[in-house]
């Protein structure tokens, strides 16, 4: 300790001062310790990477639509342009409108709910901004039946039947919102996969069927939500009674589907005696529009009591609809019409599918092999009217492309030559161009 | 966590998965209950009602679960062993008990079986082996 000491010619022994300071260490309270601790490092983040929220931009190629425009750089990224377009409405359903895009009016867009428009339509309208629908030449037929119609409904219904992406639920929903802008009752529902997918409650019912009530309620909901007027000019015509309770003959259908909307257990009985009632009067005409049609005819995801599947028509829901398409009930006024989809080929039952495209069946010269009572020919007969959507025509594929390139879907200019290529390759599937246009985002 | 019968169930699951959690209910068990009940099978545990919970409840209840089917499953063991057949005597050898090899593998049998037959709970089955002489097997079979 005293090595560093020097001694003086007096001979004392100096010790440098620094020696001399000796640091006393004081004793240390457990406030002193804690706080002198260092804080543990926090292991529960990493910050080797920065975690992409929820809402970030996803990569998606091919024909599948979705890009979510949430968090994009704005230096790299500007607004999305909104081009001006016309609501969709009866009097701008017309001609002249043919190849123009055209907005769903806002209370069809009410009824349909949140995120519940058929196929992929709800994504592309996320891609343009704007819920909007060419206006197509078949459109413009549809159009024109149900203006027939309106006056005399037909005998039996049609159902639309096309490829997938042809455009056959996007049809619909333009014809429902037609048919609501126009002042009809419209009954349209654009999915019907979820009544026999066993996503929703189900319950067994009388005449050896199931019921499910909050399905049959929330179809209520958007009737009401869709043709609340129409609905309100129909009076019930007789004294409606269900469970405890009963209507007299002057309230009107729009306090029959509230009452079933507030009664969810008589939800079913509700939109039966609507569908009844409906149907039989001639003031006011009745558009029932259902996609994914083909369900109705399938075997459904819910079992019975003994574990053994449910044919669809086993359910309440679907038994309220099927005879409309079977031609054992019919409008007085109005069209039934559905549209067909292939994206869930389990509810695509194979003896539909032959009969919406029957396989050529060639007349056999030798009479005796024709009367063979062993010979299987597949039943090509239906009890509704097919209706093929193909292709779109190339003036609509420029149309549309104009479009995507007003909204910036489509960032180069738009040649003839550009969507010849492009009709050509997709084969005129809206779906495919729509792909082939997305397929770098 | 819905708490039923014993067992704790997490509620964000589909039912059918749920009701798996059972000592005696798998995947196929578990369907038919749903469907007896009339449950879709996209239900969540969490969206049933009191009424259907209390139905469940009742089915569940009606069937060997958890500690009764343990005890029976037990009981079916000890009845083999103590009538003196080949599956009991197999149980009681920690060997495989339904016709497997035994020149390699068989590691699983020698680790589970006869755990059913043993009075104490402990990993070091040698050492049981050992000190019991429960087995009938010549012991330089067993020496390692």
């Amino acid at each position: 300790m005293f090595s560093a000491a020097r001694i003086t010619q007096s001979g004392a022994r100096v010790v440098p001062k620094q020696l001399l300071q000796v640091s006393v260490r004081p004793i240390s309270t457990t406030q002193q310790v804690l706080a002198s601790r260092k804080t543990p490092a926090d292991r529960t983040t990493s910050t080797a990477f920065t975690k992409l929220s929820i809402g970030s931009k996803k990569l998606r190629t091919g024909t599948s639509t979705a890009v979510n425009m949430g968090s994009l750089n704005p230096d790299y990224y500007t607004d999305k342009p909104s081009p001006q377009t016309e609501v969709l409405s009866s009097t701008t359903a017309k001609e002249w409108n043919i190849g123009q895009f055209l907005e769903i009016s806002g209370h069809v867009l009410q009824s349909l709910g949140k995120d519940q428009f058929p196929g992929y339509l709800g994504k592309d309208f996320k891609l343009f901004g704007k819920p909007a629908l060419m206006y197509r030449e078949f459109t413009q037929k549809l159009v024109d039946q149900l203006a027939k119609n309106a006056s005399a409904a037909p005998k039996t219904a049609a159902v639309i039947d096309g490829p997938n992406g042809a455009g056959k639920s996007a049809e619909l929903l333009k014809l429902a919102a037609v048919a609501a802008e126009a002042g009809h009752i419209v009954v349209y529902v654009p999915a019907t996969i979820p009544w026999v997918n066993s996503s929703r409650p189900y319950a067994p019912g009388a005449d050896d069927s199931f019921v499910q009530h909050e399905t049959a309620m929330g179809l209520l909901r958007s009737i009401q939500a869709l043709s609340s007027e129409a609905l309100a000019k129909v009076p019930l015509g007789k004294a409606v009674t269900l469970g405890k309770k009963s209507l007299a003959a002057d309230k009107t259908l729009s306090d029959l589907v509230e009452f079933g909307i507030q009664a969810p257990s008589l939800a079913h009985a509700a939109l039966e005696q609507m569908l009844e009632i409906a149907g039989a009067q001639k003031a006011v005409p009745v558009v029932i529009a259902l996609d994914e049609v083909n369900t109705l005819w399938s075997k459904s995801a819910y079992t019975d009591q003994a574990d053994k599947i449910l044919a669809a028509n086993r359910l309440r829901l679907v038994r309220a609809f099927l005879p409309y398409f079977e031609g054992t009930k019919q409008l007085a006024k109005g069209w039934v019409v559905g549209a067909t989809s292939y994206i869930e080929t389990k509810f695509m039952p194979k003896q539909l599918s032959q009969k919406l495209s029957p396989p050529p069946q060639i007349a056999f010269k030798n009479k005796d092999v024709e009367s063979d009572p062993g010979l299987y020919r597949p039943e090509t007969k239906v009890p509704f009217d097919v209706v093929k959507l193909d292709r779109m025509t190339a003036t609509e594929a420029k149309a549309m492309m104009d479009f995507y390139r007003s909204v910036r879907i489509v960032q180069t200019p738009v040649t003839d030559a550009l969507v010849a290529k492009k009709w050509v390759l997709a084969n005129g599937n809206p779906r495919q161009i729509f792909g082939s246009c997305t397929a770098f985002f | 966590m819905l708490h039923l019968l014993g067992v704790n169930l997490p509620d964000q699951k589909v039912v059918s998965i749920a009701l798996t959690y059972f000592y005696g209910i798998g995947p196929v068990t578990a369907q038919k209950i749903c469907s007896k009940l009339s449950i879709h099978k996209q239900c969540k545990l969490s969206e049933l009602t009191e009424g259907q919970l209390n139905q469940l409840s009742g089915v569940l209840s009606n069937m060997t679960l958890e500690n009764d089917l343990e005890r029976q499953v037990k009981a079916n063991v000890q009845h083999l062993r103590a009538i003196g057949t080949y599956v009991g005597k197999r149980h009681a050898m920690m060997l495989p008990v339904h016709g497997q090899r035994t020149r390699n593998n068989s590691k699983t049998a020698k680790k589970i079986n006869g755990r059913m037959l043993r009075k104490y709970s402990t990993a070091d089955t040698a050492f049981a082996r050992q000190a019991f002489g429960m087995f009938q097997a010549p012991l330089s079979k067993h020496m390692e």
